[in-house]
């Protein structure tokens, strides 16, 4: 099995005032294609910053970063877009929707933005969102949308490209208990068709979903 | 409590520099417009009215050929106060100073001031008792010709010169300065008068009279004038017609500054709305924290007024400032048409009018954004989120989808009408800038039309006119042969018309109280189809019979285009016209632009007059064509001197030197408005893009580019504009044409004077349109491009 995702000694430094502090300290990390890893720490430790790292929404100050064999630390921001397009998906706590696009349109975003046809991306969408369960939502707006089905149409956005990697920080974080294992359902169906998943949460019942847990503190690992 | 508020505010307008800059400019912008359009107007009034005031100015100046019978008019009981008649000369009189010879006529005072209407002195001083060498002239005409008093002049009278000294330049309510009103005139004493043409036959004679209801003048010089037999010829200038002669061209600057301050404040209010509409709904969370330390609704609300009012009004007062300074050229202008300099008495009460007003709109403008963000409770305040959930789908977005455009359009697209007030507005904003444009460009192509073909402004179709009778007595004083001759051996004429006036007077109606005045008439013959009529209804007369009229004298004889209409033939000479007996038929085939007469003319073929009246008539005048490239003021001096100044020549000038002046204010109160469109568009993508911060995060996580965001901002602008430029193109037009049929009407040219902008300008217009808007986009853009998509999740 290879590596999709491999860091060395990755570090990230916020300087704020003169003071450094250090957010992400030396991390080597590997993650495996099919893999579902959980990241747990408590808060402030640095797993969102590291899932950010990760996804090149920020960039390191030491260490390096691999993804599915190339290294990608050293891009800039228009190749990292270039490249989260098609390989990288993310969910985030707060659902993170366009609130005047319909479901669908939400959906097809990132398909139309990686160049494939209006018919691909509707024929994609249609068979992710009738997955899902969303197919008599596609022409809501997200804020006609419970929070569980938000997160399920931002759990389709963030596959429909089927990416190497799908980054997820506290998908579940602002859900009620239903809602809650119905998304950490469709992540477990969404990994046993092969998509790797790197979940950042401080919740041990979603973190049992994953293959492996790795714990983190004060911006390294512990285990 | 006020200390907290000023500290706040002072802290708010300051903390947001930039925003507070925009709304400086363009406030500064808008009563800079504002407060040069009320200067101007004021100028023109007042200093018609100050000149009025001084001269003891007559509400009516009648002049007939002999004095004895304007003496009744003195004791009618209308009449409050008078003076003795006066003489006059003109015609065959000309000053000449080097090259250059302007015809001139004399008037015959005395030392002692006028009871009525009394020439003012502005310069030097006025003709002392016996001083017959002495003239005064008027001040524009010794302006326009640098003549300063104790300077001699030549005044050349049958051949006769005549040197006199000038002793002072002085101003006249009752006709406009020099060269708005012409001939120039110099003011001598009546002995000086008797030295210069001792024919006291061919002298006339001028009354002025101040009546007791000022403003019915012209319905006292009607009867006035029935009180005289029909064949009396007496004229009369009701002073209102002064008045509206001076005001004639600070029209031109007062109709467009009257609609760039419309278009001003207009785009400035709309501004303000965006402006302070975004910036509160931007402050949610600060209100509720106010609100958390004791601020109650009234006091956030009152806060927010008081930042944009004091910002407001310091603003105005510096725009206040900059019209006023700006304002010298325009005030110029009515210095060469009044010839006295206008000062701005009162500047300071109107300018107090202005920054009230201004303030009021403030308070208009801000009050509701102010209200609504006064009215939100702490919690829902501290509870709103920076991007509020939106509540509709956006069609657009999911057309633009449909229609498989790249995702950087859709989604510009997509925000396009996020806000619609907002939207709106700005939309509107462009619009005004989109007509301002066409207005201007409008504007510009009818001044260069009227360069190259007075006509539109009602001059006639050429430069040159010569005149080979006597303009008073109509003695011949060259034949028309010779004339004829002299003008066919010159290369420098490409082509000329003949004209012989034919004085004419309406028939007496059975009941009519009041006869209709008499008007002159032109029959026209050689290469007159080779000159460009400005006809606007109809079309040129052709055909034995047929003639067309100006648009004030069909109202005046109460016909219209396709009637016929029979005339009396006057007859000019000693003393009044008199009826000559014989009767005139034409039938009005078009209507046409003329100003001169008062703009009332009748043009007809002189085949059509020699049929009726005369078949022996011969043209007394000639208009010249001049061949390319020759100069209209050396040629008159040279074809005055080869006729042995048998040829009276005049030369039409279109203006002296305002149209540069107008264009240059013209483009810079565009450039005003175009600026104040681009911040309108500028302020509300920056909140645009402030309230979709979140939104632009999110989309770079999921791949867009900083250049597909820049890409989507800038679409969301060149939007707004295309609209703009698809309706403000026809309405721009609509409204330009309007505008000028309003002032045509109003200065009798008729409706029609607008001459269209090439069609090119306009397809320009929209690479133009669409530059504004990528001015307006390109900072919001940049902004939205820079976006943290780390910064947005941390919000979170």
């Amino acid at each position: 099995m290879s590596a999709i995702v491999q860091t060395q000694s990755l570090a990230k430094t916020f300087t704020s005032q003169g003071v450094a502090t250090a957010a992400v300290r030396q991390i080597d990390l590997q993650i495996m294609r099919g893999d579902f890893v959980a990241l747990m720490g408590p808060s402030g430790c640095g797993k969102s910053t590291l899932l950010h790292l990760l996804g090149g929404l920020d960039r390191p100050t030491n260490g390096e970063i691999h993804l599915a064999g190339k290294r990608v630390d050293h891009l800039n921001e228009t190749q990292w877009a270039v490249l989260r397009r098609r390989e990288i998906g993310f969910m985030f706590q707060a659902f993170n929707l366009i609130g005047n696009l319909t479901v669908a349109d939400n959906v097809e975003l990132p398909s139309l933005m990686a160049g494939f046809t209006p018919r691909e991306a509707r024929s994609r969408r249609e068979a992710l969102l009738a997955r899902l369960g969303l197919a008599e939502k596609m022409d809501a707006i997200p804020a006609q949308l419970s929070g569980g089905q938000q997160q399920r149409v931002a759990l389709a956005r963030a596959l429909i490209n089927q990416p190497h990697l799908l980054l997820a920080d506290e998908p579940t974080g602002n859900l009620d208990s239903q809602s809650t294992l119905e998304v950490l359902r469709l992540l477990r169906e969404a990994n046993a068709a092969g998509q790797t998943i790197f979940l950042v949460t401080h919740d041990p019942r979603v973190a049992d979903a994953a293959n492996r847990v790795v714990q983190m503190r004060d911006g390294a690992f512990v285990n | 409590m006020f200390t907290a508020f000023a500290r706040k505010a002072r802290a708010d307008t300051l903390g947001r520099w930039f925003h507070s800059s925009l709304i400086f400019l363009v406030i500064s912008a808008a009563t800079a417009t504002v407060t040069l359009t009320l200067t101007i107007y004021l100028g023109v009034n007042q200093s018609f009215d100050r000149l009025f005031e001084t001269a003891h100015g007559a509400h009516v100046w009648f002049t007939a050929n002999d004095p004895v019978p304007l003496d009744p008019l003195r004791s009618l009981d209308e009449v409050t106060e008078s003076n003795e008649p006066f003489p006059t000369l003109w015609g065959d009189l000309t000053l000449r100073r080097g090259d250059t010879a302007d015809p001139l006529t004399l008037w015959g005072l005395r030392s002692e001031p006028l009871a009525v209407g009394k020439p003012v002195v502005v310069a030097g001083r006025w003709l002392a008792p016996g001083g017959v060498d002495e003239i005064v002239l008027d001040a524009g005409f010794g302006r326009a010709r640098g003549i300063q008093p104790g300077e001699k002049i030549e005044i050349i009278y049958r051949q006769d010169s005549h040197i006199l000294t000038v002793v002072g330049l002085a101003v006249n309510a009752g006709r406009a300065a020099f060269p708005v009103s012409r001939p120039g005139v110099g003011y001598v004493l009546p002995e000086t008068l008797e030295r210069v043409e001792p024919d006291r036959t061919r002298w006339a004679w001028i009354l002025g009279v101040r009546i007791i209801a000022p403003d019915s003048a012209e319905r006292f010089i009607a009867n006035a004038r029935a009180a005289y037999p029909p064949q009396a010829a007496i004229s009369a200038t009701p002073w209102q017609w002064v008045r509206d002669e001076v005001n004639l061209r600070p029209s031109w600057n007062l109709l467009f500054l009257g609609v760039f301050s419309v278009f001003a404040l207009v785009s400035a209010g709309l501004v303000i709305v965006n402006l302070v509409g975004g910036y509160v709904s931007s402050q949610v969370r600060e209100i509720g924290m106010l609100k958390a330390i004791g601020f109650t609704p009234g006091q956030v609300t009152a806060l927010f007024i008081l930042e944009y009012v004091s910002l407001g009004l310091i603003a105005a007062v510096v725009g206040g400032l900059v019209g006023l300074a700006a304002s010298p050229p325009f005030l110029a202008e009515v210095t060469r048409v009044l010839g006295v300099t206008p000062t701005l008495e009162g500047a300071p009460v109107w300018l107090t009018y202005i920054l009230a007003g201004i303030s009021i709109l403030l308070l208009c403008l801000t009050f509701l954004p102010a209200r609504w963000g006064g009215g939100l409770s702490t919690v829902q305040a501290f509870a709103a989120r920076v991007n509020p959930a939106a509540s509709q789908p956006s069609f657009a977005a999911r057309l633009a989808l449909r229609l498989g455009l790249p995702s950087s359009i859709v989604l510009g697209v997509k925000d396009l009408f996020s806000q619609p007030r907002r939207a709106m507005f700005t939309f509107v904003s462009l619009l005004v800038a989109v007509v301002t444009v066409i207005f201007t460009v409008s504007l510009d192509s009818t001044l260069r039309t009227a360069e190259e073909d007075p006509t539109v402004v009602g001059l006639s179709p050429y430069v040159v006119q010569a005149l080979r009778t006597d303009a008073v007595t109509q003695i011949e004083r060259i034949s028309h042969a010779e004339a004829v001759q002299l003008l066919d051996d010159r290369s420098e004429i490409s082509a000329y018309l003949t004209l012989k006036t034919v004085p004419l007077q309406p028939l007496s109606q059975p009941g009519q109280a009041v006869e209709l005045p008499g008007f002159v008439s032109y029959a026209m013959g050689g290469d007159y189809q080779q000159f460009r009529w400005y006809v606007v209804e109809g079309r040129m007369f052709s055909a034995l019979g047929e003639a067309v009229i100006t648009g004030e004298l069909a109202d005046q004889l109460g016909v219209r285009v396709g009637d016929e209409i029979t005339l009396r033939v006057m007859q000019p000479g000693d003393g009044f016209f008199t009826d000559t007996g014989k009767r005139f038929t034409v039938r009005i085939v078009g209507r046409y632009v003329a100003i001169q007469d008062g703009g009332r003319r009748l043009l007809y073929s002189l085949d059509t007059y020699r049929q009726q009246v005369d078949a022996s008539a011969e043209p007394d005048r000639y208009g010249l064509k001049l061949a390319p490239g020759i100069s209209a003021d050396s040629f008159a001096v040279e074809l005055r001197r080869i006729s042995g100044d048998r040829l009276g020549v005049d030369v039409q000038r279109l203006s002296d030197g305002g149209a540069g002046i107008v264009r240059l204010t013209l483009l810079g109160l565009t450039a005003s408005l175009l600026m104040i469109a681009v911040v309108n568009l500028l302020t509300t993508l920056q909140f645009a893009v402030r309230e979709r911060y979140r939104d632009f995060g999110i989309l770079k996580t999921l791949g867009l580019t900083p250049v597909q965001i820049v890409t989507s901002v800038i679409t969301n602008g060149s939007l707004l504009g295309l609209i703009a430029f698809i309706v403000g193109t026809p309405l721009g037009l609509i409204v330009t044409r309007v505008l000028f049929d309003v002032l045509g009407e109003r200065l009798h040219l008729g409706r029609g004077i607008l001459a269209l902008p090439n069609p090119l300008w306009l397809v320009a217009l929209l690479p133009f349109t669409l530059l504004l808007a990528l001015l307006g986009s390109a900072l919001p853009a940049r902004h939205a491009a820079q976006v943290k998509v780390v910064e947005v999740l941390h919000q979170e």
